[in-house]
């Protein structure tokens, strides 16, 4: 009962800023259509600029982005990645090939010019439509965890918290009503903007709604408790907010929320599958129409993360209430 | 007679505001560990895909996260003017007598200095450890781009911070503007590569432009976008200085 009431509460004060929620609404939204566009583009190995005659090679090199130059492109342009390789014909009718990639990437493509039918059967590797849209959500959940944690914030800044916990509810009905509101005001609204855009703007979304719901519910939970962990710690909302969105924006690049991390380091490796953002791994399983009982260690492994980063918040709250802060 | 001068009361503001952003731990891990591991990181975990050229990634990342860096900077600033605890302090000058641009302008030229300096410890650390190109003798030209740069994120953050007039909702903003930038501008990773739908796209980034002519000048000594950018960046930072100054009002702050 007593939790209900700080739930209302803050779901009062969310209402109260639905400009705010409107315009998180508006960024998913576009976060969804950003990703299902980018989706929809053709990948490729790479793309090569030839210089002067192309000859046969654009007949079989179709996993290639082929563009014939006049002249060749600008160093700056090979640095940018505008172009992978430049392959120029020489006298003999051979190409040279120029690289600013990998000595493997430059194999690779030597084979595609030496013996074009062995190595046309290479496959590429793509990202369905699910993995890029809760891939790129990801973060941004992440980060909406900590600005709606900003209730919690506040209590702890005016006081308020230590009036609530110190009646009846507690430290830990606190926490988990704070836990349960986050999760409202995130899972609902993102989910809302799901629908949306399948029903309304007729947005292919790659799966449905029943795996939306417990992969959304999955990632929500952990950004509810990792905001929770995070803002017990630290005390200033604006530093929790500049400290999580560095956090975030780091681990999720290294996880490979936006793009598929080719690496094969095995400390790179480790630290992969210790961050929560092995999700995205367990979406492009899904997608990819494997069992979801072959997943179960790594959805077992997230929720024993929630846990955890909610325990170790409750555990931090507990901890300096009784030395007297707040 | 000194103590009356103009110039004295903007110092004694700048010298505040300058204290203020190196002593908050977080303004100052964000302007000097925070890009140095992101180009670490980055460059370590591509390295797999440079290396054929002469070019390792590490010239590719040192660049781009130091145009990611510079963009950050309007969140310093905006820090630096409304951050909670400041905030009273900061407006309670307005009582005093001095000019009431002093406010503004102080944490505009505190911010810029600050990261300036930060900015140039970061060239001359990945120049010499890491042998990162940024143009031999046209690195001045790299240098000049990225401080103007820096001077329109100072002042961009500063004036959201009018606008808003709160330093949490300048931040949201902000900090999602930046990263939507910094990703479409190839920043962390390769955009072009997506389709060349998603490359016209990226033409809305000034980080894509920064990029570019940064690149152009290190790798291909063409100074084509040096003074049209410096020009325009010159130009948006004077705009939004004179909107400063139409939006910022003591009467929004007597509270």
């Amino acid at each position: 009962m007593n939790m209900i009431n700080i739930i209302k509460n803050n779901l009062h004060r969310a209402f109260a800023l639905r400009n705010y929620v409107a315009l998180t609404m508006s960024i998913t939204l576009a976060l969804i259509l950003g990703a299902t566009f980018l989706t929809s583009q053709a990948q490729s190995l790479g793309r090569i600029a030839v210089i002067g005659d192309i000859g046969e090679i654009v007949h079989y090199v179709n996993q290639f982005e082929i563009h014939q130059l006049e002249e060749p492109p600008a160093m700056s342009e090979m640095v940018r990645n505008r172009y992978d390789a430049v392959l120029t014909r020489q006298q003999d009718g051979q190409f040279e090939v120029f690289t600013l990639r990998s000595g493997e990437f430059k194999a690779l493509l030597e084979q595609f010019l030496d013996d074009p039918a062995a190595a046309s059967g290479i496959e590429l590797k793509t990202r369905g439509t699910a993995t890029n849209i809760l891939g790129f959500l990801l973060m941004y959940i992440l980060i909406q965890g900590i600005m709606f944690m900003k209730f919690f914030s506040e209590d702890k800044e005016n006081g308020t918290f230590k009036r609530i916990v110190t009646g009846p509810v507690g430290i830990q009905g606190y926490l988990a009503s704070q836990f349960i509101t986050t999760f409202l005001l995130i899972y609902l609204p993102t989910f809302t903007v799901l629908i949306f855009s399948r029903e309304i703007l007729k947005v292919d979304l790659g799966l449905s709604y029943l795996y939306y719901s417990w992969l959304l519910a999955l990632i929500v939970c952990i950004a509810a408790a990792a905001a929770i962990c995070l803002t017990a710690f630290v005390e200033k909302e604006d530093n929790a907010m500049t400290l999580a969105g560095a956090i975030i924006v780091m681990t999720s690049l290294l996880s490979g929320a936006f793009y598929t991390i080719d690496h094969n380091n095995l400390i790179i490796k480790t630290f992969n599958s210790i961050l929560p953002q092995t999700f995205v791994g367990i979406v492009q399983g899904v997608e990819q129409e494997l069992l979801v009982s072959s997943y179960l260690s790594e959805i077992a492994y997230l929720l024993l993360t929630t846990v955890l980063l909610f325990t170790v918040g409750l555990w931090v709250c507990r901890n300096r209430f009784n030395r007297g802060a707040y | 007679m000194l103590k009356n001068n103009d110039l004295y009361s903007f110092y004694a503001i700048f010298k505040r505001d300058l204290v203020n952003i190196v002593l908050n731990p977080v303004l100052l891990i964000s302007n000097t560990l925070f890009p140095f591991v992101l180009v670490m990181l980055l460059s370590y975990l591509t390295s797999g895909s440079y290396g054929s050229g002469g070019v390792t990634a590490y010239d590719y990342y040192a660049v781009t996260i130091l145009i990611y860096a510079v963009l950050n900077t309007a969140m310093t600033a905006s820090n630096s003017f409304m951050e909670k605890s400041l905030k009273t302090s900061n407006l309670r000058i307005m009582y005093a007598p001095i000019k009431l641009s002093h406010i503004y302008m102080a944490k505009i030229v505190a911010t810029f200095i600050f990261t300036s300096v930060c900015f140039l410890g970061y060239i001359i650390f990945f120049n010499l450890v890491f042998g990162v190109n940024f143009g031999g003798e046209n690195l001045i030209y790299v240098i000049l781009i990225v401080l103007f740069m820096n001077l329109l994120s100072s002042v961009t953050g500063v004036f959201f911070c009018c606008v808003f007039k709160s330093e949490e909702l300048t931040n949201k903003i902000i900090s999602v503007v930046i990263n939507v930038f910094a990703i479409l501008g190839s920043l962390f990773f390769r955009l072009d590569g997506l389709g060349p739908a998603a490359e016209r796209i990226s033409f809305i980034s000034p980080a894509k432009w920064a990029a570019e002519a940064i690149f152009r000048i290190i790798y291909d000594s063409d100074f084509s976008l040096f003074i049209p950018g410096i020009l325009m960046l010159l130009m948006a930072s004077v705009a939004l200085l004179i909107g400063c100054k139409i939006t910022f009002k003591v009467e929004d702050y007597v509270y």
